[in-house]
């Protein structure tokens, strides 16, 4: 993973801010819309990215917890 | 094979033949020390710490043999450093205590030669009495066996003659029952007599203070006690005695009064509160562990006590009948300096007599004032000694104790058992959060996206509405339009001139719709399709 790439709490925060814009928009302003949602579909696909890599480390450590002989 | 392991080899292959533990041949340390002073002589051998002249009189030809390195034709085996090594304790430790300790060994020769670690001067008087027999057995007698080993006249000398039957005497250990008679307390010696119950029998008996002191019962005359002694003559008034080692109160009744008495001092004493016992330390680990080697207190405690990686640090002791109160307290002794985080004492169960060392004044306050909590499992469910009341944690039997110090960890195991679901759980709805949120998220931009759709969508559909009306009213005017056209068309006045209908004029140019309005000669004006002509009415 890139270093200056965000983590997931920063892309969730960043993804909120667009929702908000779109949910406070009264009037149509569909060139800017785009524009948000282009970054948006981005952030979308990466938090869905960094989502896997976490469930999949999450699994892997809840399988060790289920191995160790507590 | 360097001396000390031939030492020990032998040590081990003698305590074979005479079904002993090693230890009690020679301790391990005076082995040590053997090897280190190569004594040359049975003096030399007498010099080592932990061999007195019994033990020179059975094995110290042997030894010197060894130590002069002549083959004494033992069988290699096993030494009881690695036996030791080969169980689950601590082992530097058991080995330490074992040595240190010298087990019951030590207090087996301080029997004897007057050795415990209490000093005092009937102490050393005592070994001068065997100084003494040392000289004549270097001479004549087998002090072991009271075998004369050479004449140098026909008959002994009445000292000699009284080496000959103390070497015997002192081979029976008794065991006597007796009621206590004339008592005198001198500084160091207690004397007094025992007489038969039965047949008016009377002994002559000496018991040094410290091992009085030790035996926590307080003579008095007409009680009936048991004393562990050897017999021996005192050389100077040729009076038989018991030598006493250790003095008990005989019967049930009478050692149930002791406690009893004991029981309500200590209580006066405020030794039993709650308030003065000390919290057993949380998830302890290194675990301190008096009782016999022998016993089957020592499993029962050790296989209850569970896996959690505990440090037993093992002290070997007596823990039957009124002897092995010297032992218990010198196992405390070396416990108090072993770091411990709880000190556990456990014994199997029994009558009141063989649990008596732990209904022991001496041993009771040393439990009390031991530097770390301790745990007493002693005895049945029924049985209650002062110091299981006395101990931080007292419970019944070495079972119970196990679980004691088992408690905080199990506690604790379940708590992380708990504590993993907690987690797990909680991380999973932090999951499931975050996934809802993103699909949420997703819908709605996507959602924007549908409501501009069909915001143009609607848009297009009014507008195409306006176009249909606005064609269909275009069509409407086009259908007025023609028909206005046909209609004009068809009233066109031109039209009728082409068909041949003509408009006539008269001379001023107004229509002629009436004959009445012309004459002969008049001239009228006809236009016709194309053009007009003037005509004259001629009739």
């Amino acid at each position: 993973m890139k270093k200056d790439k965000k983590n997931l709490s920063e892309s969730l925060k960043d993804l909120d801010e667009i929702v908000d814009w779109f949910e406070e928009r009264d009037e149509v302003d569909v060139e800017g819309g785009l524009k948000k949602v282009k970054i948006g579909v981005k952030l979308v696909s990466e938090i869905k990215k960094q989502l896997k890599d976490v469930e999949n480390e999450f699994e892997e450590a809840k399988k060790e917890l289920g191995d160790g002989n507590l | 094979m360097t001396l000390l392991q031939k030492l020990t080899d032998w040590q081990k292959e003698q305590a074979r033949i005479e079904s002993l533990e090693g230890y009690m041949v020679l301790p391990f340390k005076s082995l040590q020390e053997i090897s280190r002073t190569l004594p040359k002589n049975n003096t030399e051998l007498l010099a080592v710490k932990g061999v007195g002249p019994v033990k020179v009189n059975k094995y110290g030809k042997t030894i010197l043999n060894i130590v002069a390195g002549k083959d004494i034709g033992i069988n290699n085996s096993l030494n009881n450093i690695q036996e030791l090594a080969g169980n689950s304790f601590d082992d530097a430790d058991v080995i330490n205590n074992f040595l240190g300790t010298g087990g019951s060994d030590e207090v087996e020769n301080n029997f004897f030669s007057g050795k415990i670690d209490l000093k005092n001067e009937s102490v050393f008087r005592n070994e001068n009495v065997f100084e003494n027999n040392v000289d004549n057995f270097k001479n004549k007698i087998d002090l072991e066996t009271g075998e004369i080993l050479s004449f140098e006249n026909d008959a002994l000398s009445v000292s000699e003659a009284l080496d000959v039957c103390n070497a015997s005497l002192i081979q029976n250990r008794l065991r006597v029952q007796g009621e206590v008679m004339r008592i005198d307390f001198r500084e160091r010696v207690i004397y007094f007599t025992l007489k038969d119950g039965e047949d008016e029998s009377v002994v002559s008996c000496l018991i040094f203070r410290n091992n009085y002191e030790l035996s926590g019962v307080s003579l008095t005359e007409g009680v009936e006690v048991i004393v562990e002694a050897t017999a021996e003559i005192y050389k100077l008034t040729g009076r038989l005695s018991l030598k006493a080692s250790s003095v008990e109160l005989a019967g049930e009744g009478a050692l149930k009064k002791a406690y009893e008495d004991l029981k309500k001092k200590m209580d006066r004493d405020g030794l039993f509160s709650s308030e003065r016992k000390r919290e057993i330390k949380k998830l302890p680990q290194r675990i301190g562990l008096i009782t016999s080697r022998d016993g089957a207190a020592i499993g029962d405690f050790t296989t209850n006590l569970g896996s959690y990686g505990f440090k037993i640090i093992f002290c070997h002791s007596s823990v039957e009948g009124q002897k092995a109160v010297g032992e218990i307290l010198s196992a405390l002794k070396i416990m108090s300096e072993k770091n411990l985080d709880l000190l556990v004492i456990v014994r199997g169960g029994g009558s009141l007599e063989s649990l008596q060392a732990f209904n022991n004044e001496k041993i009771v306050r040393a439990v009390a004032d031991f530097s770390v909590p301790i745990i007493a499992g002693i005895g049945h469910e029924q049985d209650e000694t002062l110091t299981t009341l006395v101990a931080d944690g007292g419970v019944s039997t070495p079972t119970a104790a196990a679980r004691i110090v088992r408690e905080s960890w199990d506690l604790a195991k379940e708590n992380v058992g708990q504590q993993e679901s907690f987690l797990l759980g909680s991380f999973e709805n932090i999951l499931l959060d975050v996934k809802n949120k993103l699909k949420n998220s997703s819908e709605i931009m996507m959602g924007f996206f549908d409501q501009v759709n069909d915001d143009f969508e609607n848009k297009v559909g009014s507008l195409k509405n306006c176009f249909d009306n606005l064609g269909f009213k275009i069509k409407e005017i086009k259908n007025g339009i023609k028909f206005s056209e046909k209609f004009l068309q068809q009233n066109d006045p031109e039209r009728q001139l082409k068909l041949g209908y003509l408009i006539v004029r008269d001379k001023n140019g107004e229509i002629l719709r009436s004959v009445k309005g012309v004459g002969e000669g008049d001239v009228i004006e006809l236009e016709l399709g194309d053009g007009s002509v003037n005509a004259e009415i001629i009739k």
